[in-house]
Parts: C-alpha cells; sequence; structure tokens
C-alpha cells in the first residue's frame, strides 16, 4: 500500500508542469501601449495585441485562459488566429490581467489605461 | 448575335460592378489593422463621403465629425485562412470602444474628438479585426445645394426665392477647412414662417417659401450654427 502511495505521487510529481509564459508579435495603439510580463499599458479606447503562449517543462503548449479583474477598465479578448489576444482600453483606471494555464494561475499583471491626450 | 452578346456579357459585368462592393484594394476599404479584413465606412452625404451606388463610401474619410453618425461594415479577407464562410460571416457583429464612439440606433456616433475603435467579432466573441477612426471637433458648418455631388460645393451664404418655390439644402461639418465625414444630425429654424417655412428629414432641409419678405435661417448642430440670409420676392 505505502508503495502504492508513493508511485502514485510520484507519476504526478512528473507531470508536465507550467514553466513559462512568451510574449510576441506586440502591437500598439496609435498612441502606443503594450503588453508583456511586467505590464500592460493601453490607451483609453484603443487596442494593443499580442500573441500570447503558455508552454510546459516539455516545451509543449499548454491552454492558456486570459481574464481581465475588471472588465469596465481593460477587457481581454481572443482573436481569432491561434494564440493572439486583443486588449481594449475601456476608460482610464488601473486592474489586473490573471494568466491560467491549464486552469491555474500563472501570472498577474498590473494593467494601466491610460486617458488620450487632448487633441490640438 | 455574338457580337450582342459581348456586349450583353459587358454590360451585365458594369451593373454587377456598380452594385456590389468595391473590390479588394479599392480605396473604400480601411484595411483592419489585423489584416484579417476591411472595414468599409458608409454615410448619407456626397462632400466628404462620395458614395458608391451602395451608400459605401468611395474612399474610407481619413476624418469624422464628433457628434455624427455613420456606419460601418465589415468585409473578411477570404485569403487569411480563417473559417468565415457562411453562418460565420452571418454572425460578425461590430462593437464600438467608448468613449470615443459610442453605438445607437442611428448607428455608430462619433463621441469625443481623438482616435476611436470599432471591433469586428464573430458569432463566438473572438475578435475578427479592428480599425482606428479618427474624430475631430468640427470648426465650422457648410449649408449646399441637396443636389449636390461633388467634393467642393457652392458655399450657401443667402438663399434668394420666389413666392412658393422650395428648395433643398445638406450641411457637412469641416475641420480647418476641409470637409469631416459624418452625418451631423441638424436643427432648423425659420426666424420668420410667415416668409420660409422649413422642415428636416434624413439630412435634407426643405425650404419653402410662403410670402415675399426678409428672414434668416438658422442650422444647429455638433455644437456648431449657421445663420443664413432668405429673401423671397413674388
Amino acid at each position: 500500500m505505502r508503495l502504492f502511495v508513493l508511485l502514485a505521487a510520484a507519476l504526478v510529481a512528473c507531470g508536465d508542469d507550467f514553466e513559462r509564459l512568451e510574449f510576441s508579435n506586440p502591437r500598439a495603439s496609435q498612441l502606443g501601449g503594450e503588453i508583456n510580463r511586467n505590464a500592460l499599458t493601453v490607451p483609453e479606447g484603443l487596442v494593443v495585441t499580442a500573441r500570447i503562449v503558455a508552454r510546459d517543462d516539455d516545451n509543449e503548449e499548454m491552454s492558456l485562459d486570459v481574464r481581465s479583474n475588471d472588465p469596465s477598465v481593460v477587457e481581454a479578448l481572443g482573436v481569432v488566429s491561434t494564440h493572439d489576444y486583443a486588449f481594449v482600453g475601456k476608460k482610464a483606471g488601473s486592474t489586473t490581467i490573471e494568466f491560467r494555464a491549464e486552469g491555474k494561475v500563472v501570472l498577474r499583471v498590473q494593467a494601466t489605461v491610460e486617458p488620450q491626450p487632448a487633441p490640438p | 448575335m455574338m457580337k450582342t452578346n459581348r456586349v450583353l456579357v459587358f454590360l451585365a459585368g458594369v451593373v454587377v460592378a456598380a452594385c456590389g462592393d468595391p473590390s479588394t484594394g479599392d480605396p473604400a476599404y480601411r484595411q483592419g489593422e489585423l489584416g484579417n479584413g476591411g472595414f468599409l465606412f458608409q454615410c448619407d452625404d456626397s462632400v466628404a463621403c462620395d458614395r458608391w451606388s451602395t451608400n459605401n463610401a468611395k474612399d474610407f474619410p481619413k476624418r469624422i465629425a464628433t457628434g455624427s453618425v455613420f456606419n460601418l461594415r465589415f468585409v473578411p479577407t477570404e485569403d487569411q485562412g480563417l473559417d468565415l464562410d457562411g453562418a460565420d460571416t452571418a454572425g460578425v457583429t461590430l462593437q464600438a470602444v467608448e468613449p470615443y464612439v459610442g453605438r445607437g440606433t442611428e448607428g455608430f456616433a462619433a463621441l469625443k474628438p481623438g482616435f476611436g475603435t470599432v471591433i469586428a467579432k464573430k458569432a463566438n466573441g473572438a475578435v475578427l479585426d479592428y480599425v482606428t477612426l479618427t474624430i475631430v471637433q468640427p470648426t465650422a458648418l457648410v449649408v449646399y445645394p441637396a443636389e449636390y455631388k461633388g467634393t467642393s460645393p457652392d458655399r450657401i451664404e443667402k438663399i434668394t426665392m420666389k413666392a412658393n418655390d422650395t428648395k433643398s439644402y445638406r450641411v457637412v461639418a469641416e475641420s480647418n477647412g476641409e470637409a469631416v465625414a459624418g452625418s451631423v444630425r441638424m436643427a432648423w429654424s425659420s426666424s420668420s414662417s410667415d416668409v420660409v417655412s422649413v422642415t428636416y428629414q434624413s439630412g435634407v432641409a426643405r425650404v419653402s417659401a410662403r410670402a415675399a419678405g426678409k428672414t434668416t435661417l438658422k442650422a444647429e448642430g455638433a455644437a456648431l450654427s449657421r445663420t443664413i440670409e432668405v429673401e423671397v420676392t413674388q
């Protein structure tokens, strides 16, 4: 019985674990903005996009869910092309974007929506 | 007989081209930021927004007036390898990103000067593409004859009419001397309805001369106003 438990624990330990998030192909808005593993900034009323891939310790892709804690400030949307995400600046303010790989939170990023400068 | 058939085929082609969407790559399309399709601008004036027969603007406008309404349509690019046929394209919706662009009963509304975004989404909520619009505050209103087609209309400063005549006018907003797109909704009024009366529908003001005299007409919209002298003779 003890052997069985140890074997089961070893199997669980050998499962594929999250290793990293890859951010690439960033697309800023007319007024800038960016998303990386440290922060998201997006001007109010505009959109920034990026390709974001979660990988496990075997370098395999993992399912990724991207959520905004306050969609009235930033809306996080999936794009039709695989792994691409769009972040919409809905109103000036701050919130957090949560990245979940296989259902587990693997990264939280501070998100800031900046007001647009007054037109000339 | 062969020659007649060729003429008919040619004419049919012309008719199809005139009634359908502009061809891909036409300046009527503003390419989406993600490259998955193009956006067509639909309008109802003919100065800032000259039209195809389908109401699509011949050139996607560079600037749109605050206080105006307009419509957009998304046309997916077929060679992007996206599954956009049939039911998928039927379910495409357009979302305005406030506070610069809104959506109401008449279509989209330009709410605030700056850059606004409209997003095309599939029925499942995934983003197909988006377009960024430049919205400017108009600095003047130009009143012009409703029947005018072109880019440089006569600016109506004074109207002279005979009693019982009727004339029609439209208004285009301009910013720093250049016409800007979007249908600005106007409120027209006559200082003396005994001399002229005015009605307004679908962007056209219809002015009817009632009796000899002098008065003024006022057009108000987009936080601006324009006053025009009117003289009615017998």
